[in-house]
């Protein structure tokens, strides 16, 4: 199967293409005063020329790339994107819901959804591990983590009484 | 200052009770890394950087470095029990530590790959000693033009010496280069590839980026993987019998010289040095059908060379500021945190972090073969946690330590973004050393290539003219035609 190297030199041939035409836009400048386009152009053009190079060379069969199945196991597409989806709402929901509350709902997720670990254990080991992160990173270490816009007020008010 | 005094005033600096722990934490972590499949150093060192933002910078390397050669300790225990390697400089031990293991010899084993590290590793740290301070005296002279040539030829090295194909290597330099790009431009300060994203104009942050490419791409990976079953008999005689030491004395010595000068070169990496190790000592052999059948040389010189090429590696980046591969682009990462500059200028400004280093490499040796002899059992043991715990605390880890850099929520999305990448660069057949390596690069590339034109005028012959210049670049063209002079000589050869 060669179409792994197919597709992937067409994708980095554009990304070749876009970083030399983003720095002719940038200013290449001359030799004797480089612009900024100056390293965007020269490599972008190179990755561009190997990039056309490897799709000839697969095209020709010369270059084989394996002819493995995309995922390894059946199904595991499934897992794989259920962990980056976890990994994004953790981005997203990183300033809103504070560290505690989110780094619980993360661990517990990934026990007990993709480790298929019992709910006793997830749950327990969730509420162990984000109390026991936070301790670390943020009360020993200083790291200032965000406690949430819920109860972030909270901790503000008790902080003046 | 002589290596003497300095080692002495290294060891006043290493031997203080809150270094000796960083040293010891750094061993422990890295024996830890090296046991556990699926997660190499640089995920490792990656990983710790933030924490080093609260230890001063010698104490900061210490630990860092007890991450890197504690990791190549740890790599051979996999290897050898499980037939799985610990990390990637632990391949070839495999051949032959899991064949002795079959034959209830995984005790010598282990024991052999312990002992020939440690003289390794001791006798790379004295090389260490003595290369580091002429080398940077020398390097004292170099202008931005010496610096242009030698990260040309480091590249192209880097490159050909990579496992997989050479142009998609050469394709991931130039997608480094381009990466490093991103951001102000340092000479006009005008913004390039920001996109109106206000994150980006620092350009790409090293710590999510590497975490990205080794830490979460790799959990990404080993999520479609069965876990695997571990099967441990009893370990028993951990000392290599008289014999044993007979047939390891010279591949250990051989293995030594082979890794401390890959780890020199640029682009000499562990794995590497590693393969080319078996390679000779099998080509050496008298009996080279032993091989793979059980042969304890061919445990002992592969695990000798990959931890000389651990501590050698340092050479050019306390020298030069060049790193050589992914883990000392981070260590350069740390220094640059705690604005020290890498470079010939080191020695001599901070003699408490180089010398410190060194010294702490001794005490790091000796901690390393107490941690992996008599504590084997607990390490295996480790190796019965469920993939779960392990991936979930990986990613924790990510997460907040790509987020405590800078406290900035978009270095979690960049670290996100580059897992992504690194997940398809693997199914692709794509290897993230060059793209990390020309990345780290690039920027002091760019820097020292407009101000060399800057100087001459735009004139490409001061490349050529300087004498040390020239001999790079003649090195690098030698490496970049290689491939076609080989096929050319097989040609001839033919008819």
């Amino acid at each position: 199967m060669r179409s792994y190297n197919l597709i992937s030199s067409l994708f980095w041939f554009l990304v070749g293409l876009g970083f030399t035409l983003g720095g002719l836009h940038y200013g290449f400048g001359s030799w004797k005063e480089p612009g900024p386009g100056l390293l965007p152009v020269v490599f972008g053009t190179l990755l561009g020329l190997l990039s056309v190079m490897l799709f000839i060379l697969s095209l020709k069969g010369i270059k084989r790339s394996e002819g493995k199945p995309f995922w390894e196991m059946k199904g595991s597409w499934r897992t794989v994107l259920s962990v980056l989806a976890s990994l994004f709402l953790y981005m997203a929901f990183f300033k809103q819901l504070g560290f505690i509350l989110l780094t619980f709902l993360f661990i517990f997720f990934l026990l007990r959804f993709i480790g298929k670990k019992g709910w006793v254990i997830s749950i327990s080991l969730a509420l162990v591990i984000s109390f026991f992160s936070y301790g670390l990173f943020s009360l020993l270490l200083g790291t200032p983590l965000p406690k949430g816009q819920l109860y972030g007020s909270a901790f503000r008010a008790s902080a003046r009484v | 200052m002589d290596p003497l005094s300095g080692l002495l005033q290294g060891f006043s600096t290493a031997l203080t009770l809150n270094n000796l722990f960083n040293c010891f934490l750094g061993c422990f972590l890295g024996t830890l890394t090296g046991v556990l499949p699926g997660f190499g150093p640089g995920a490792a060192v990656a990983l710790l950087l933030p924490m080093t933002l609260y230890l001063s910078p010698a104490s900061a390397i210490i630990m860092l470095a007890g991450i890197y050669y504690g990791a190549m300790y740890g790599g051979s225990t996999t290897s050898i029990l499980v037939n799985i390697p610990g990390e990637a400089a632990s391949v070839v031990t495999c051949f032959d530590g899991y064949k002795m293991a079959l034959q209830g010899r995984a005790g010598p084993a282990l024991g052999i790959a312990a002992f020939g590290s440690f003289i390794a590793g001791t006798i790379s740290i004295i090389g260490l000693m003595f290369v580091a301070p002429p080398l940077a005296r020398f390097a004292l002279e170099f202008t931005s033009t010496e610096y242009v040539s030698i990260i040309f030829f480091g590249l192209t090295l880097l490159c050909f010496l990579g496992s997989g194909s050479k142009i998609k290597a050469f394709m991931m330099a130039a997608v480094g280069i381009l990466v490093g790009v991103v951001g102000t431009d340092p000479v006009v300060s005008k913004d390039r590839f920001t996109f109106g994203f206000d994150f980006l104009m620092d350009g790409v942050g090293l710590i999510p980026v590497v975490m990205g490419l080794f830490g979460i791409s790799e959990v990404l990976l080993n999520l479609e993987k069965q876990e695997f079953s571990l099967f441990v008999g009893k370990i028993k005689n951990l000392f290599p019998n008289l014999e044993d030491w007979k047939a390891s004395k010279w591949p250990i010595i051989r293995g030594t010289v082979i890794g401390f000068f890959y780890g020199i070169l640029p682009g000499g990496n562990a794995i590497i040095s590693s393969i080319i190790s078996y390679g000779v000592e099998k080509r050496v052999s008298k009996h080279p059908e032993r091989f793979g059948q059980g042969a304890i040389e061919g445990v002992a010189g592969p695990e000798s060379a990959n931890n000389a090429t651990a501590t050698s590696a340092f050479i050019p980046l306390l020298t030069l500021g060049i790193p050589t591969n992914a883990v000392m682009a981070i260590v350069l990462a740390a220094l640059m945190i705690h604005e020290v500059v890498p470079g010939p200028l080191l020695i001599t400004k901070n003699p408490d972090i180089f010398w410190g280093v060194i010294a702490s490499m001794y005490v790091g040796n000796v901690i390393l073969l107490a941690l992996n002899l008599p504590l084997i059992g607990i390490w295996v043991r480790l190796l019965k946690i469920p993939y779960v715990y392990l991936f979930s605390s990986i990613l924790l880890f990510c997460l907040i330590g790509a987020y405590t850099i800078g406290n900035l929520v978009s270095d979690i999305g960049v670290m996100i973004f580059f897992g992504i990448l690194g997940f398809l660069m693997k199914k692709f057949d794509y290897e993230p050393a060059p793209l990390v390596l020309a990345y780290i690069l690039g920027p002091l590339f760019e820097d020292n290539l407009r101000r060399s034109l800057n100087i001459s005028g735009g004139n490409f012959t001061v490349f050529f003219t300087r004498p040390i210049s020239l001999v790079f670049i003649l090195l690098g063209f030698l490496v970049l035609l290689l491939p076609f002079i080989s096929r050319i000589s097989k040609n001839l050869l033919k008819r």
